[in-house]
């Protein structure tokens, strides 16, 4: 038995020469994706704009860290910016629960930081599928598409199909915790 | 309890939550506890969806900070230094001191320790001379916490080398200094999961598989929450190897399917010729040889393609071990000795010592006794270190020189305790 993890080509790339098969622009990524994450924290995780814009900062340092690791530049991206905007609103709330607190009904309950896990915790259960199953659990529980298309997917009887449905609904279940 | 009061289960949950037009829980409808769950799962499909469906309006674009565009120019010079490495001319000392001139030189280390994983497979003494040149060009930084990181990151790409050098301990000292390391110096997840990716693989490496297996899940979890399929194939397909190793095949099969689901075979040929043949030899120790031919077949075609000769050379071995569980001896025996010459011609002594073993089963088979004690003096004379220091191993070879009547027997034990399947019958039989 052997452990090869290394034979890889060694192509003429820029950003991530680390795998050689692709090149990527980080700034162009930053640019392009980070405008929709800044939105996101904004409106949807009730993070000033300035709190965002600085969780996205501190995600390219991430990468800035790790690049030539980075297979998967969006997804990475995504992942450190939702956990930079959990760190912020932890950091709030602590802040907060120090204060004074107000008159009760006056200030609605923040449940930001707990969005943030919600997504973080279904982006990473999603990721434990292989990409196909994937891609059949996003038709089928997001999407609102029948099993039965999942099953013409999988070029199989619709019984391999459920059972196939069943195994990834499990391993979802498992990674929610 | 009656099944009514009975809580849902996870699954039920989550189908309840994210399912399509789902139907009604009698269950769910009463019980304040499964309905507060099914809420939070809810909460999920909301925010997944988030993610793709929320524009953002007219704002504008964020300028990237100072560092970010900087990065393109530090993995050039990074890449530079590995590929004078990997030349193994004089440049790399010139192109080292140039570089570590500037005040940039300790984040083009820590690429460079990350992009030099890429020599440890087959120059993995070159890899080790290649950390300790920039260990030794480091010097100080005003940057405290970043020489740490390179520091710890020099560790892991030494772990790495050290694991393909058979210096297991020694790997797994380093792997496991570099993560606890990495872990204090609050490092990207990424980093992290790879560092309990390589130390996972160098207690392997030792055969501590208990120690070995949470490290490996804990790898593919972080990569999984980073989003990073790639990764979680290598962690996919180590764990398959641990499983292996303690003969849990199934578990073993299960995880190099899921490798192979997530690895690109033109982005990382070596590691899916690697899965690819150790799913093999698995499916020809379960006796499901027509598969195991196949699966050979397709690794041999990769490492054909991808140039992985030596590679080749192990699955043409093993191609030879199947001939004999299918009883084609004369085929084997006429590929083995070519198979044979080819292995010394290239020194590669662990497939030349397999492949003579293979070969020896097909002379006795055959009835050719006096070509079995020949190989039989040259397995024993030159058994390479791997073979030598396992004293299972050893103690079969110490029998093997019984008699010519007794010969074909031990040295069919020998070849089928050496590719798992007396662990596997004796997990069976537990």
């Amino acid at each position: 038995m052997e452990q090869d993890r290394s034979d890889l080509p060694s192509g003429s790339v820029r950003s991530a020469p680390a795998f050689g098969a692709r090149s990527w622009d980080w700034d162009d990524l930053y640019a392009r994706l980070g405008r929709n994450l800044i939105s996101l924290g904004h409106r949807r995780y009730g993070l000033t704009r300035e709190d965002a814009e600085e969780a996205l900062q501190r995600a390219a340092t991430a990468i800035v860290l790790s690049a030539p690791c980075v297979r998967s530049p969006e997804a990475y991206l995504t992942a450190v910016f939702l956990r930079e905007c959990g760190a912020v609103r932890k950091k709030r709330q602590e802040t907060q629960w120090r204060e004074p607190a107000l008159g009760e009904g006056f200030d609605p309950a923040d449940d930001s930081c707990e969005r943030i896990e919600v997504v973080c915790r279904f982006r990473k259960a999603f990721s434990l599928l292989s990409p196909f199953c994937r891609s059949v659990m996003r038709s089928c529980l997001l999407d609102g598409n029948p099993r039965a298309v999942a099953a013409a997917a999988l070029q199989g009887s619709e019984k391999t199909g459920y059972k196939r449905y069943r195994k990834c609904l499990r391993v979802l279940a498992n990674a929610l915790g | 309890m009656r099944s009514a009061e009975r809580h849902l289960g996870e699954v039920e949950l989550l189908e309840l939550a994210l399912g399509p037009g789902r139907p009604g829980s009698a269950h769910a409808e009463a019980c304040p506890e499964c309905r507060r769950r099914i809420e939070g799962l809810e909460a999920g499909h909301e925010h997944i969806l988030d993610l793709e469906a929320l524009g953002a309006g007219d704002a504008p674009a964020p300028a990237p900070p100072a560092s970010l565009s900087a990065l393109g120019r530090n993995l050039e010079h990074a890449e530079a230094l590995v590929r004078a490495a990997e030349a193994d001319d004089d440049s790399l000392a010139a192109l080292l001191a140039e570089s570590a001139r500037g005040p940039g030189f300790p984040g083009i280390a820590l690429h460079a320790a990350q992009l030099a994983s890429r020599m440890t497979a087959r120059r993995p003494r070159a890899a080790l001379d290649f950390a300790g040149a920039i260990r030794g060009s480091l010097g100080t930084s005003k940057d405290a916490a970043l020489l740490r990181f390179v520091l710890a990151e020099l560790k892991v790409l030494e772990s790495q080398a050290q694991l393909y050098a058979g210096k297991t301990e020694e790997a797994r000292r380093l792997a496991l200094e570099g993560l606890s390391e990495l872990e204090s110096s609050g490092a990207p997840l990424l980093l992290l999961s790879r560092a309990r990716y390589y130390a996972g693989s160098a207690l392997w490496g030792c055969a501590r598989y208990e120690e070995s297996l949470p490290l490996l899940a804990a790898a593919r979890d972080g990569f999984a929450e980073d989003g990073q399929d790639a990764w979680i194939g290598r962690s996919e397909a180590a764990i398959g190897l641990v499983h292996f190793s303690q003969a849990r095949f199934r578990q073993a099969l299960h995880a190099f399917d899921a490798a192979l689901e997530r690895l690109d075979p033109d982005v990382d040929p070596g590691p899916v010729e690697s899965v690819q043949q150790n799913r093999a030899g698995i499916l020809m120790n379960l006796g499901r040889l027509a598969e195991a031919r196949t699966a050979f077949g397709q690794a041999l075609e990769l490492a054909l393609r991808a140039g992985l000769s030596a590679g080749a050379t192990t699955i043409r071995v093993n191609l030879l071990n199947l001939g004999l569980e299918e009883g084609s001896w004369e085929e084997v025996r006429s590929r083995g000795e070519k198979l044979v010459a080819h292995c010394d011609r290239e020194g590669l002594a662990v497939d030349a010592y397999y492949a003579r073993l293979a070969l020896a089963e097909a002379c006795a088979a055959l009835g050719s006794y006096g070509a079995v004690q020949a190989l039989i003096a040259i397995l024993r004379e030159h058994a390479p270190p791997e073979i030598r220091d396992d004293s299972d191993a050893t103690a079969l070879l110490d029998g093997l020189d019984a008699g010519d009547t007794e010969v074909a027997h031990r040295i069919r034990r020998l070849r089928r305790y050496l590719c798992g399947q007396d662990r596997a019958e004796a997990a069976r039989r537990a």
